[in-house]
């Protein structure tokens, strides 16, 4: 018995207690963080709110953020709000993935043939800089006022913001890998699926990163102008209607996708990009 | 004499290779190899850091076009591939898992899934890392790193086994298991030849048949000896006790010796040319 409680006092080391004092401190700090994070932005709303009640700011063009809410649930119970939102989502979703898988697979033929990047560097490169949505008026004139003029538009602008860190991406495969690759007989389709594409990978999530957020702002864009529902709409047509309630759901809204999109795609690299480079 | 023929793997003849430097400079790497390797035979070259080695390795893999010159790499069975390389640096595909690195040649060579599965599954038992099989390289350490290397060579099934240094850059005590394992899975397997490329004159008198001494560059073949040692060879720490062992790489050190004052004073020479 005196020998057992002596080995098992051996074991347990000298700073075990405060091993645990330190744990028990980062775990209490941790908390605390994750609390802050949470209501930060919950604390400006509040700040708002007793501000516009005290009528410290311009309650016509900034409303209590109540009244946002109140009129966010209105909306959302009349179906209005579902309504234009699954129009925006549908466009943003269609446009990125025509727009992204274009990009990423004329990124990789440019990442991967030094002719395929001598051919459609010049044509890409002199494209890139024209801001997109400038060419919005005349996809119109080529596709006309329906949907696909929306989907098309925002395609073109995620297509550039994906093509060139796919290039970029496959160029930067360390040497090592494209020479294993050689010697264990990947050529051709093989190449670019199982070295070029895993490989970019990191880099076209990037691209996918800018893209997304692009993609909104273009569609908010083509919707002020060119369109008569989705988010984008709703907001301009609130102005319109001077119906700045109205007007902050539409931006809360907005808000609330780009942050919904963005938890996305950290979900989808998680899955897809499991290694680190 | 016709027998003799057949036996032979590798036949490199007048084999040169050229090339310019990014700054215009005419760099003869590799100046009329002559080397031949029988089938099975396990060949160590030895050479003074920058003699082209490493040229000559990739030259027999096929990565790089020969200037002038021969090779013939004989093939016994048109179903397997020429060559597999073991790189020296670490080269394990970072987004496969152990299992799909392992099994990446036979996929190039669409081998049908039960075979490959069965080859990967051994030769990942060979090299002890069933247990890491789904793991992804950046878990493991650089020593199990070069094992995945390795089973993913030998599953491959080549008729000729490339190595670059594949040990250089472990540290001491995991480079003796790893020469030792290399040696136990080569021998079992029996009959597969080896061109192995090293700076550690222990480390070819350990693993060769023979060893080839290169000069400093321009790389030509100086000298070849052949190693006695019976196999399997086992501990390779008591074959390092042995006096012929000690007598064999002194043998080789005395050749060396020379090539690499010399290629200290062409790197001398160079480094006052660029000032």
């Amino acid at each position: 018995m005196g020998a057992e409680q002596v080995a098992r006092g051996a074991r347990v080391p000298a700073g075990m207690e405060a091993l645990l004092r330190e744990r028990r401190r980062r775990q209490r700090r941790e908390r605390l963080e994750r609390i802050v994070t949470l209501t930060s932005p919950l604390i400006l709303l509040a700040v708002w709110e007793v501000v516009a009640i005290l009528q410290l700011v311009d309650v016509r063009f900034f409303p209590r953020p109540s009244l946002v809410v109140q009129q966010l649930v209105t909306m959302g119970a009349s179906g209005e709000l579902w309504q234009h939102l699954s129009v925006t989502l549908v466009r943003i979703l269609v446009g990125f993935v025509f727009g992204a898988s274009g990009g990423v697979v004329i990124g990789l033929l440019m990442g991967g043939s030094r002719w395929a990047r001598a051919i459609l560097n010049p044509i890409m490169a002199s494209i890139y800089p024209i801001p997109k949505i400038a060419i919005f008026p005349l996809i119109l004139l080529v596709f006309g006022l329906g949907e696909t003029s929306k989907y098309v538009t925002v395609a073109i602008a995620v297509f550039f913001l994906v093509l060139f860190p796919t290039i970029t991406g496959v160029i930067g495969i360390p040497r090592i890998y494209i020479d294993a690759g050689e010697n264990l007989g990947a050529r051709g389709f093989d190449f670019y699926r199982r070295i070029a594409l895993p490989g970019a990978l990191p880099s076209i999530f990037t691209g996918f990163r800018v893209g997304l957020g692009v993609a909104l702002i273009i569609i908010v864009g083509v919707e002020f102008v060119g369109a008569t529902s989705g988010i984008g709409y709703l907001i301009w047509n609130s102005w319109q209607l001077f119906n700045i309630n109205r007007m902050f759901a539409g931006l809360l809204v907005l808000a609330a996708l780009g942050h919904l999109s963005s938890l996305a795609l950290d979900e989808m690299q998680k899955r897809l990009v499991p290694w680190r480079l | 004499m016709e027998s003799r023929e057949r036996d032979i793997r590798i036949a490199v003849r007048g084999l040169h290779k050229v090339f310019e430097t990014a700054s215009g400079q005419v760099v003869v790497a590799l100046d009329d190899i002559n080397l031949s390797v029988r089938v099975g035979e396990f060949v160590c070259v030895v050479g003074p850091s920058g003699c082209g080695k490493s040229t000559l390795l990739r030259l027999l893999a096929g990565l790089e076009q020969s200037s002038s010159g021969e090779i013939r790499i004989d093939v016994a069975r048109s179903d397997r591939p020429v060559s597999s390389m073991i790189f020296q640096e670490q080269s394990t595909f970072p987004w496969m898992t152990v299992r799909q690195n392992t099994a990446f040649g036979l996929d190039m060579r669409r081998v049908e899934k039960r075979a490959r599965d069965e080859r990967v599954t051994y030769y990942l038992q060979k090299v002890g890392l069933s247990d890491f099989a789904n793991a992804y390289p950046h878990q493991l350490s650089g020593g199990m790193k070069q094992r995945v290397c390795l089973a993913r060579a030998f599953a491959n099934e080549p008729e000729v086994l490339l190595m670059d240094e594949p040990f250089a850059s472990l540290d001491e005590q995991t480079r003796i298991l790893m020469q030792e394992e290399l040696l136990k899975v080569w021998e079992e397997e029996g009959g597969r030849t080896v061109v192995f490329i090293t700076h550690s004159i222990d480390e070819a008198v350990l693993l060769a048949d023979t060893v080839v001494v290169m000069s400093a560059r321009p790389g030509r073949i100086k000298a070849t000896f052949a190693v006695p040692f019976a196999r399997p060879r086992g501990q390779l720490a008591e074959l390092k006790l042995r006096p012929d062992f000690g007598q064999l790489t002194y043998r080789v050190w005395e050749v060396l010796r020379d090539e690499v004052l010399s290629a200290q004073a062409q790197e001398m020479k160079q480094w006052a040319q660029s000032r």
